[in-house]
């Protein structure tokens, strides 16, 4: 056979048979289990996740068995089950999910996100950097509990976000959408053999190519009764709630929640990415039970088939296997099936004395159904981990199975597992027959442990989406380091930086120890809360070369020591300039004894400088760094191109020689000395001396003398004289000066043999003061006069401002550099960084640089940081995530219609459920729960973008009041007192109480923690035909007015007040005045439904004929009416209004109005007496969050911009806030993606609505998603307000 | 994708020919310069706003049409074709930009030193 054909045989074999390793495992299981480390303990001490049922799911006692009926329908008769807590919590921010949306989504999907998130942290892989790859999502779920949740929302509620929110399909597409995966994504339904299923897809898709990283998964929620009641009927759930699989008293299984998901990469990958392996996958198979005695009955013998035909994909045999996790529900006629299966798969091959050992997982949590599986899987690693059994959790063996002729004996906790390799069969099978197996088997064993590095600093960081969550992750750690007193605080950090994603908002920090890593901790928290770290402002870098002057012995020993690529660069520049100056530079470098004049000595001085920069900012490149530009002083901006690329390193290192030495030939003696003044101040100071000038600016308020010895030494004695503050530089040469041509000629030769290269890097020079253009850094001449001439470094600093704020980076020993380069610039805007300093002799300064850098936001190798200094991986705390309370929005509905009634009795909406009396005097009560979205239609009546109670609401409420109680609506509705205004939000419902007293009084209260308070007063008078129905009105019904308002105009006028009508309120066709008093206006009919009599939506809209009277700049309020009656319900598709506008009836009101409404000649409505009141502006400012009115505006734009941004600012977060329904509006950045918010297109449209209510201007259509951050949406509304802007 | 054979031959677009009278080093900011350019006129974002170039174009409000008008403008000024598949299926500024240096103008921005 050639090579050829025997590497294509072990290709296809590898293709088939390769074993798939399991690198991370994330859970939530019942019994509080949500870490690996928790869930070994639980299991290690036999524990039960059981508990009674919770009482926030539905109405227990609506499902409670009667007493003494047992047996009675429509029941759920199990008394406990595996529940998960706050199944509702969830942190959509973090998963780039508006929190609108989040309510819409199936707790599963989100529940399904958190821990896949957290099983990739368990993998220590950081997401980003698998984005836009293959990775496959393979994910098993059932349960559609949510969609069933649906049955309680009438259709107008039913959210678009529904359609991905439902359902199991979603499941898999989010989490591959969130992490941006491209490879196979698939939720499959195969009941309980759901989570074997997609582990075996997963597998196939791995070892097929298909991805190279994969999740699989099974989710779990059981929250709606319906299933529940189904399952009792059919009498399968265990009298006691728990499953005794394999026990005598085995009588039905208990339901459980769950959620598992396995991180999974081919074990040749993982080994070669170095991953912490915890088990394999070698094989795994699915089949089905095909005939059996019943859909739902097992097949012993298709079961054996498919566990043989995973050990065959394993390539391994019965006797190969010591355990099997077993389905086993705990059901008499099931448990017996499987144990024969698992006799007739390993009867031959174990025996007695070598018995297989058998447990399950559901004596523990109950049954997790589609992730009953996956459970399985986790405790089989955990089990080989620990090289110990679990208990299995029974008390007397079933007398069902013969357990004298198998070899089979049920798991006793803390037995060992000691065998050479430990190997595990999971069984799983689904409830319509579904079977999957797989074949674990323990970890290889690793490699070489890490070598533990002696004692260093470490770089701790810690991050987080929000800043809110940054404070909790900070906590998290605080509670985990008390929790944990064994963590190593060196491995806590390495696991952070390199296992972790990182995020915007950012806590970094040098620890040496635990107690710093504890101070850096309190110290963040306690600082959390007033200016939180924020980063992502800052997007370029430079690097700051130095020159000569802070050089000491050894100041790269530390470097040297700790850092691979340093030392490789220093040893490298060290072997080049060995022949060229006769010694080891990286001895003089390293050697913190090295004899100061040798270091010191101009001939080797340049060498040592160059090689510890270089090496520095190779360094600095190899952590990520990438230097949008680089500037050096002095011999600096040799060394600043050299790493730019201009020369290579032996080019480079014959110039530092070669100038080295022809430094130390020069005859006539130079110095140098620092003036703290303007250079332009002092250079006609110089004019008496030929021989001397200014080297260099380097800053506004410093510049350098150099030239002959002596000239300088008189003008140091006449400057201090002149009161300047004068340092002598501690070098023997005047650089940059006059003194330097007896020099040029040699160098000139030398530069004549150096190849200039096209630089990687932009390079400032300081000849110039400009950027440099590579054509012109490429001549001897350049530098020629980069020796002989002033350098402008100050020049060249404001160079790279004009370019954009940096982050600074000296390139140097200490940071001389820094302190004037930051004077030549706005300091403030950039952030500076220094790599080294004298006194350091543990790399302290450099990591806090790196800290600092990561603080800025911008990206961070850490692998290359920690490149030859790894550590070991640590178990770290999982993402804290900042989670609230999303549900569909159908409290106020769900314990009724959960309880199987609300489908046949039509209930208003408006007025309730019939309830115990709580009044005083009241006859009968009714209760209801009402939201900004319940019923939905409110959610369009809002004032300043909040939605409030209309009035017509009331007006229904009673009407189905009247009806509730007398069987009619036609009694008239008298003294109505709006006590006060009921605003809605769209996150809680509220309740209200409906009351009939004594008296025929009636009263509408809202009812909250706090107590009660009242709404509305009123009284149902006597019933009355309709002949005495406002006469006058009905004559005028017919006229027509002289001038019409259509629709647009009437509800601009609305709009102007801050009265943004949705469309359902937008009724009224047109409206005109007749006369001085009166309106006539065209409303659109709306039907009222089965259970309704006048539906708010119209009532409403009659009144709008008021916009044809009103000034559209104050704004009333109703406060009182005298009458209301209901003649007949509107059915007619145009109707009429009449509306007569009186004189106020009592002091506090503006005005009264009458308003009739009529199908052609016969009255629907007549109201009478409707008095308004003037809004107070108190009121409309607590209305209108936000909103603007006419003089604000003015104001707005009479002030400085500054101050007009900050107003918009706020505005846009405020409404932002409320459209996407987050609680905190300054928790919004102003730079943050409205996309990263989860605003999507319908939620822009939504904004942009608000934002014109506010402000009273209309806008484009796509304006939110063209500025799609607080700040860019504030500076377009700021120009679409302003006047032309004056040249 | 079909990438014009040679971008360095006699017909470049002028400014293409200001690109190459950069340095090297400074090149792959001016073409972000120049691609942000069309994308913030298309948005009618001003100059000194700052187009997020990770962020799908999508997501910030372009649609299908508005693509086309810019990938028509952006042909005329680099003188290039611009595949569509690729406008649709990496819709990021970073993503194009991207893929015009290392894929449409290899010569121009890989680093020869």
């Amino acid at each position: 056979m050639t090579d050829e054909q025997d590497r294509t045989i072990r290709r296809l074999l590898q293709e088939k048979h390769e074993p798939i390793a399991i690198v991370g495992m994330g859970l939530r299981f019942p019994g509080g289990n949500n870490t690996l480390e928790g869930f070994e303990e639980f299991l290690a001490a036999g524990g039960d996740g059981i508990v009674p049922l919770p009482t926030d799911r539905w109405d227990l006692s609506a499902f409670l068995p009667e007493p003494g009926d047992e047996a009675s329908p429509g029941k759920i008769r199990a008394p406990a089950a595996g529940f998960l807590e706050g199944i509702d919590q969830f942190d959509p921010g973090f998963f780039n999910i508006a929190p609108k949306e989040a309510h819409y989504i199936d707790p599963q999907q989100r529940i399904l996100l958190e821990t896949a998130w957290q099983a990739l942290e368990s993998a220590n892989i950081d997401p980003h950097t698998l984005r836009h790859g293959n990775g496959g999502v393979y994910i098993g779920a059932s349960s559609i509990d949510y969609a069933f949740e649906l049955d309680s929302l009438p259709y107008e509620e039913l959210d678009p976000a529904l359609s991905n929110g439902i359902t199991i399909y979603p499941l898999s597409g989010r989490l591959s959408y969130f992490l941006g995966w491209r490879g196979p994504s698939l939720s499959t339904d195969t009941a309980c053999a759901s989570s074997l299923t997609a582990l075996h897809l997963a597998v196939q898709g791995l070892r097929r190519q298909e991805c190279d990283i994969a999740l699989a998964g099974a989710v779990n929620c059981l929250h709606h009764p319906k299933i529940w009641v189904m399952f009792s009927q059919g009498e399968v759930f265990a009298a006691d709630g728990h499953c005794k699989t394999f026990d005598d008293a085995a009588d039905g299984y208990a339901r459980a929640e769950g959620c598992g998901v396995l991180v999974l990469k081919r074990l040749s990958d993982a080994q070669r990415d170095g991953d912490t392996v915890l088990a394999l996958v070698r094989g795994t198979a699915i089949g089905q039970d095909g005939e059996s005695a019943g859909l739902t009955a097992p097949n012993g013998a298709a079961q054996e088939i498919v566990i043989r035909s995973a050990l065959a994909n394993a390539q391994l045999t019965s006797g190969d296997i010591q355990y099997v996790e077993a389905h086993g529900t705990g059901t008499p006629l099931g448990d017996p099936i499987e144990m024969g299966t698992i006799n007739g798969v390993f009867g031959a091959s174990h025996s007695k004395e070598n018995p297989v050992v058998v447990g399950s997982l559901k004596t523990n949590l109950g049954h997790m159904e589609p992730a009953a599986g996956i459970g399985g899987v986790v405790k089989t690693v955990l089990q080989m981990r620990a090289g110990s059994f679990f208990p299995h959790l029974v008390n007397t063996p079933s007398r069902r199975i013969p357990w004298d002729s198998y070899p089979v004996e049920l798991a006793q906790g803390g037995k060992k597992w000691d065998v050479p390799v430990r190997r595990a069969v999971i069984n799983g099978f689904g409830f319509a027959g579904a079977i999957g197996a797989a074949v674990l088997e323990q970890a290889p064993t690793a490699g070489e442990e890490p070598r533990r590095s002696a004692a260093e600093s470490q770089v701790f960081t810690v991050s987080a989406k929000s800043r809110r969550a940054l404070k909790l992750q900070l906590r998290r750690y605080q509670e985990f380091l008390a929790a944990h007193p064994e963590a190593d605080t060196a491995d806590l950090c390495y696991t952070g930086n390199v296992g972790r994603a990182h995020f915007p908002y950012r806590v970094a920090g040098v620890v040496h120890d635990r107690a710093e890593l504890s101070a850096l901790l309190e110290r963040e928290l306690a600082r959390a809360d007033q200016d939180g770290p924020r980063s992502g402002e800052l997007r370029r870098t430079a690097f700051l070369f130095s020159g000569s002057g802070a050089q000491q012995p050894g100041m790269g020993s530390a470097l040297y020591a700790q850092f691979p690529v340093f030392r490789e660069q220093v040893d490298a520049c060290d072997r080049i300039f060995e022949p060229l100056v006769g010694l080891s530079i990286r001895e003089l470098l390293i050697d913190r004894g090295a004899d100061p004049g040798t270091f010191h000595d101009l001939r080797y001085n340049q060498p040592l400088m160059f090689t510890f920069e270089y090496a520095l900012a190779r360094l600095w490149l190899s952590w990520g760094v990438r230097p949008s530009v680089l500037i050096g002083h002095s011999t600096g901006e040799l060394i600043a191109a050299t790493v730019a690329g201009l020369f290579d390193v032996p080019d480079a290192a014959r110039l530092m020689a070669a100038r080295g030495a022809l430094l130390a030939t020069l005859t006539v003696p130079g110095g140098m000395a620092a003036v703290a003044a303007e250079a332009s101040e002092i250079e006609p100071l110089l004019a008496p001396y030929q021989d001397l000038g200014i080297g260099a600016v380097n800053s506004p308020g410093q510049c350098v003398l150099s030239g002959g010895r002596e000239s300088l030494d008189r003008a140091c004695a006449d400057l201090r004289e002149r009161g300047y503050q004068v340092t002598e530089l501690n070098v023997p040469v005047a650089s940059h000066s006059s003194l330097m041509a007896e020099i040029a000629e040699p160098l000139r030769a030398v530069l004549r043999e150096i190849t200039f290269r096209e630089p990687e890097f932009t390079l400032v020079s300081n000849v110039t003061g400009q950027v440099a253009r590579p054509s012109e850094l490429s001549t001897p001449d350049y530098w020629i006069r980069h020796l002989c001439e002033t350098l402008n470094f100050a020049d060249g600093m404001r160079a790279i401002e004009r370019r954009g704020r940096h982050v600074f980076i000296e390139i140097g020993p200490s940071s001389a550099l820094t302190t004037p380069a930051a004077q030549c610039v706005a300091a403030q805007k950039n952030a500076w960084l220094v790599s080294a300093h004298p006194e350091d002799a543990e790399a302290d300064t450099i990591r806090q640089a790196l800290a600092e850098l990561y603080l800025t936001g911008l990206p961070v190798n850490w692998r290359a940081v920690h490149t030859g200094r790894e550590r070991a991986a640590a178990v770290l705390p999982h993402y804290a995530f900042d989670r609230k309370r999303y549900w569909l929005p159908n409290d106020a509905t769900r314990h009724r219609q959960v309880a199987g009634l609300g489908a046949q009795r039509a209930v208003h909406p408006l007025l309730g459920e019939e309830v115990a009396l709580t009044g005083q005097g009241t006859l009968r009560e009714f209760s209801t729960r009402i939201s900004a979205h319940h019923p939905a239609y409110l959610a369009e009546h809002t004032v300043g973008g909040r939605s409030f109670y209309p009035v017509a609401g009331y007006l229904e409420t009673l009407l189905a009041l009247q009806d509730a109680v007398y069987g009619e609506t036609r009694r008239a509705v008298e003294e109505l007192v709006f006590h006060e205004t009921l605003f809605l939000s769209g996150d809680a419902a509220v309740e209200l109480r409906i009351r009939l007293a004594e008296g025929d009084a009636v009263e509408i209260a809202h009812r909250g923690a706090e107590g009660e308070r009242v709404l509305l007063t009123a009284r149902f008078g006597p019933r009355r035909g309709e002949d005495d129905c406002a006469p006058e009105l009905r004559a005028a019904a017919a006229l027509e007015p002289e001038q019409r308002l259509d629709a647009d105009a009437v509800y601009a006028v609305y709009r102007s007040l801050g009265l943004d009508y949705g469309p359902r309120f937008r009724q009224l066709r047109w409206a005109g005045r007749v006369g001085a008093d009166l309106v006539v206006g065209e409303v659109a009919g709306v039907p009222a439904d089965a259970v309704g009599h006048l539906p708010p939506t119209l009532m409403d809209a009659a009144t709008h004929t008021l916009a044809a009277v009103v000034d559209g700049t104050t704004g009333y309020v109703a406060v009182r009416c005298a009458g209301f009656r209901l003649f007949k319900k509107p059915k007619a598709d145009t109707l009429r209004a009449v509306l007569r506008i009186g004189p106020g009836d009592r002091p506090d009101a503006e005005f009264t109005a009458a308003l009739l409404l009529l199908e052609g000649e016969q009255p629907v409505f007549e109201l009478e007496g409707l008095a308004f009141a003037r809004l107070p502006e108190t009121a409309a400012a607590a209305g209108e969050a936000g909103a603007l009115d006419e003089a604000e505006i003015e104001g707005l734009l009479a002030g400085p911009r500054r101050q007009r941004l900050d107003a918009l600012e706020t505005l846009v977060r405020t409404l932002l806030a409320e459209v996407i329904e987050i609680d905190d509006a300054d928790s919004v950045e102003r730079s943050t993606r409205f996309i990263q918010l989860g605003l999507n297109s319908l939620l822009a449209t939504q904004l942009r609505a608000r934002i014109e209510g506010a402000l009273g201007l209309g806008l484009p259509a796509a304006s939110v998603l063209q500025h799609p951050s607080v700040e860019l949406l504030a500076e377009f509304l700021d120009r679409r307000l302003s006047p032309e802007p004056v040249a | 994708m079909a990438a014009i054979s040679s971008p360095i031959g006699p017909d470049l677009t002028a400014a293409i020919q200001d690109l190459l009278e950069l340095p090297r080093s400074e090149r792959r900011d001016a073409l972000e310069a120049l691609v942000a350019a069309e994308f913030k006129a298309t948005l009618l974002m001003s100059e000194d706003e700052e187009l997020p170039l990770g962020t799908s174009y999508f997501d910030l409000g372009f649609t299908s049409l508005r693509i086309t008008e810019v990938k028509q403008r952006l042909e005329e000024l680099l003188g290039c074709p611009l595949s569509t598949n690729l406008l649709f299926s990496s819709p990021t500024v970073e993503q194009l930009l991207d893929h015009l240096a290392s894929e449409v103008f290899p010569e121009l921005f890989t680093h020869q030193g």
